[in-house]
């Protein structure tokens, strides 16, 4: 083997698994806004408060044991998804998808202030795990242990979830309400437990992410909620609006166009990357405008 | 027969004038007021024309759209590479091709020109994207936006990217805003009783209905959306104009959250609804601005950063509560008794827009 | 048991249900017909509390039960077959039956186990994992029955169940309906098909445009000239 074709399988190798590690993350992020939107027909934009919240609660316990600082991180940002179920959605119950659309833009503007008000403008530093940055070397090839975190982490979490959706009673029930909600509540389902449950899961998930990102980036903006779930929003619409499965292959695809377009595109023309990838996402779109799966029939009114 | 045409035009034209009538009072009232707040009266009028652009397209067809503050971009930075003398593009946008470094033109054709470029785009991108619908639709329209923020932060050649499109020549003020906005309203209000704007309509009642008695939905979606991203790019190039500065994140996500919620909080389904949401959201936000900065008044309450947004969120969300069908509830302004029974004498029934109902199937 | 007073139902400027009074005794059998558009699926979505009524009273055991949620009346003992069976397709049979069962009942009613539930339906019994939406239409509204049982109701409610299907598997659903009134089930039913309707209930209602028009037992609107006319075409 010549030194090149070594070099170019190791990098090959690394952008498989930066892709991965990507595509779990726009995963994750997708699943959350998923399940919100499969059962109640919310766009929740508040997703991402509920990511970037996360990260301020690690701001606050940064110093902690690492076991502990996960678990608050999560308890607390499945209690904010709650408490926002709660306070702002469940009054608003059988509103319009566009009217319960913007409710939680309201929701995201108020977390982010309620934010801004705890910390300030400026960017905070919070710490995951030192040993997360990093590498094992395997051959010629440096893997980032973060990635593989990433990637066994979103793994473990979509095998559960699938667990609890098969097996479980109030798994069984959430399939139900995102197939026919009505019908749902008229067999004796109750309404709050299947929504309450979501949106319990819903944060589960933003909680995970928001450890991984810093785990990632070391800091905490009060911005910084707004990538994921607009990515979370594009990969859930790639891959069929509602549907779970959709949510996660649809993260999958655009982790994997983003890194190859990172790879493949001239020089020049990398900092257009993201228009390349949205660019693409339209073009996807008009082919197939329901998405990969086509959840249910999917027409909605303003 | 002349009583007849005189009924319907009144019929048909009072909502339009009224809705004119309060937007101009409002703004002209606010601007009666001390100097400080002569901007933030161009803003709401800027804003407001943004706003029906928006609900142009998406209060016409029902499907949501994300997108069209891609559009105010385009008119942004098109009429700003216009507007900035060629001496000061020179120094600070070298790179630009020469037929646009040397253009100069003064401010209404900058303007129309950013609104027509912006709808020319819309008219490309309307064949494959009329395709889509429903939320699906709205959330794929993110794209666009996404796009057009990413252009424009990496086109440095043309926009400066994050250094911003600067110095453009301030040539807007609260009376030309003020003029936009009337005239924006009248076309909106006028568009929506064309045959074009009437078949639009029945395809959000129902599209399959509408496509069954021979609407083409697809096409009269298509024409509200370029015409809608002419209002935008008009409202981006005012902005422009107002500012002097154009960056890559001025018609980003903010502004599409602050003019969906205008629409939705004002009824997103009629010209009323658009000029209602704009001048309240408006005005709870100056004043809210004002309470924080102790200058409402005289009541002030010692307060930090992220609390005029965290009250206004809350404010917006009580008002979700309250009238989840927008202050209007999605009405125009109706005819005031006196005129429409005079009216009534000797005209022929108008057929109202149907009303969204659904009832269970029966 | 179930009593409907002035019951009013507004979408927007349209009435759908215009003071309509309906009472429904234990062990009834009670019809309620007319045609398209009279309100008969909107006095269901009202009783269930789908949608909200403008107006009216509506008790059930001496309860009132307007504006409570539908999950509630299930538990109190309301158990509708909703119009177009509306079964749970992606899911299997098992797991649709199970979802009927999910409730907590008041007044401690036994449920039947989905056991039991298979011996009334043993049709259902060999597709217990299939998916739900696979089975034909029949079977479907055979599993929309049985869905609505596994919560013990007092009153069940079914929306056209003889809808779109086969002459025979009509005949079986009506068969159906007789045992479970013979078992002392309150029925309400709501149906197009008038004449079946009105042979098997007790008691028919006639509803057009919002409206009870007419109302007797099966052998008193047989007898009159209009219900004949308008409904049986004789």
């Amino acid at each position: 083997m010549t030194v090149e074709a070594v070099i170019s399988g190791s990098e090959t190798a690394q952008s498989a698994i930066n892709a991965l590690q990507l595509g779990s993350l726009y995963a994750l992020f997708a699943l959350g806004v998923a399940l919100i939107f499969g059962i109640m027909r919310l766009v929740n934009f508040a997703h991402g408060e509920f990511i970037m919240l996360g990260a301020l609660v690690l701001v606050y316990v940064t110093d902690w044991p690492l076991a502990a600082k996960i678990v608050v991180t999560l308890l607390a940002v499945v209690a904010i998804a709650l408490l926002s179920e709660r306070i702002v959605f469940r009054p608003l119950r059988g509103v319009s998808p566009v009217t319960l659309l913007v409710a939680s833009f309201a929701l995201s503007i108020g977390l982010q202030s309620a934010a801004l008000l705890i910390v300030g403008v400026r960017p905070q530093g919070a710490t995951v795990s030192k040993s997360l940055n990093t590498f094992w070397q395997v051959g010629s090839v440096s893997i980032s242990k973060l990635s593989i975190v990433t990637i066994v982490v979103t793994v473990i979490l979509l095998v559960g979830l699938v667990a609890f959706l098969s097996r479980h009673r109030v798994g069984v029930m959430m399939r139900a309400a995102a197939v026919d909600f009505t019908m749902t509540r008229l067999v004796g389902v109750r309404a709050n437990l299947v929504i309450g449950t979501a949106f319990g899961i819903s944060g589960l998930l933003a909680g995970v992410a928001s450890i991984l990102i810093v785990a990632q980036n070391g800091t905490f903006t009060v911005e910084m909620g707004l990538v994921p779930v607009l990515f979370g929003f594009i990969a859930s619409v790639v891959g069929g609006l509602g549907s779970l499965q959709g949510a996660v292959l649809g993260g999958y695809i655009l982790g994997g166009a983003s890194t190859a377009l990172q790879i493949g595109l001239p020089l020049e023309l990398k900092p257009f990357r993201d228009a390349f990838l949205f660019g693409a996402v339209l073009v996807f779109m008009v082919f197939r405008p329901g998405g990969l799966y086509i959840a249910r029939s999917e027409r909605t009114r303003v | 027969m002349r009583q007849t045409a005189w009924t319907r035009f009144v019929e048909r034209a009072t909502p339009l004038v009224l809705t004119m009538a309060l937007a101009a009072v409002a703004i002209s009232v606010a601007s009666l007021g001390p100097k400080s707040l002569d901007q933030i009266v161009t803003v709401a009028a800027i804003n407001l024309v943004l706003v029906l652009g928006t609900y142009l397209f998406v209060g016409n067809s029902g499907v949501l759209s994300f997108g069209q503050m891609a559009f105010a971009a385009i008119g942004a930075y098109t009429a700003g590479l216009l507007h900035i003398p060629p001496e000061d593009k020179a120094n600070f946008l070298p790179d630009l091709p020469s037929w646009l470094g040397d253009a100069h033109f003064s401010a209404l054709p900058a303007i129309l020109m950013g609104g027509v470029v912006a709808a020319a785009v819309a008219a490309i991108l309307s064949v494959p994207l009329m395709r889509l619908s429903g939320l699906s639709a709205g959330l794929a329209s993110l794209s666009l936006l996404f796009i057009g923020q990413v252009v424009a932060r990496a086109w440095v050649d043309v926009t400066r990217g994050g250094k911003s499109l600067a110095p453009i020549p301030t040539s807007i003020g609260t009376t030309e805003a003020l003029i936009w906005a009337l005239i924006t309203i009248a076309v909106v209000f006028v568009y929506q009783l064309t045959p074009f704007g009437l078949r639009l309509r029945s395809s959000r009642e129902d599209d399959v209905a509408a496509q069954s008695i021979g609407v083409a939905v697809g096409r009269e979606r298509g024409i509200a959306f370029v015409l809608s991203a002419l209002f935008c790019g008009f409202g981006g190039a005012l902005y422009g104009l107002f500012l002097g500065t154009v960056n890559p994140d001025l018609f980003f996500i903010s502004i599409t959250f602050l003019t969906v919620t205008m629409l939705v909080i004002g009824g997103i389904t009629s010209v009323a609804g658009a000029v209602v949401g704009t001048i309240v959201v408006s005005v709870i936000a100056e004043i809210l601005r004002r309470v924080q900065t102790g200058d409402f008044f005289g009541i002030s309450f010692p307060s930090r950063l992220g609390t005029q947004t965290l009250v206004l969120a809350i404010v917006l969300f009580l008002i979700i509560l309250l009238r989840p069908d927008g202050l209007t509830k999605g009405k125009e302004i109706p005819t005031p008794r006196f005129l429409r029974r005079r009216a009534a004498a000797g005209s022929e029934p108008t057929v109202p827009l149907p009303e969204r109902v659904d009832p269970p199937a029966d | 048991m179930l009593s409907v007073a002035d019951l009013v139902v507004r979408y927007g400027q349209i009435t759908a249900l215009d003071r309509v009074s309906i009472l429904v005794r234990e062990g009834e059998a009670v019809g309620v017909v007319g045609p398209n558009g009279a309100g008969k699926s909107s006095l269901l979505a009202a009783i269930t509390g789908i949608v909200k009524a403008a107006d009216g009273r509506v008790t059930f055991l001496d309860q009132p039960i307007l504006g409570e949620v539908p999950e509630e009346l299930v538990r109190r003992g309301i158990s509708l077959v909703p119009e177009g069976r509306r079964i749970f397709g992606p899911l299997s049979v098992a797991e649709n039956l199970q979802l009927g069962a999910t409730t907590s009942r008041k007044g401690g009613r036994k449920a039947p186990t989905v056991d039991e539930m298979l011996d009334r339906f043993p049709a259902l019994r060999a597709l217990y994992k299939r998916q739900a939406g696979s089975l034909s239409g029949g079977e479907q509204q055979m599993l929309a029955i049985a869905r609505a049982l596994m919560s013990g109701p007092r009153l069940l409610l079914l929306d056209e169940p003889s809808l779109g299907l086969a002459p025979l598997v009509v005949d079986t659903v009506f068969e159906l309906l007789e045992d479970l009134r013979k078992e002392g089930t309150t029925i309400l039913l709501v149906e197009q098909n008038a004449l079946r309707t009105v042979e098997f209930c007790d008691r028919t209602y006639v509803l057009r445009t919002g409206d009870v028009v007419m109302t007797g037992t099966r052998e008193e609107l047989l007898a009159q000239e209009d219900f004949s006319a308008t409904f049986l075409g004789m």
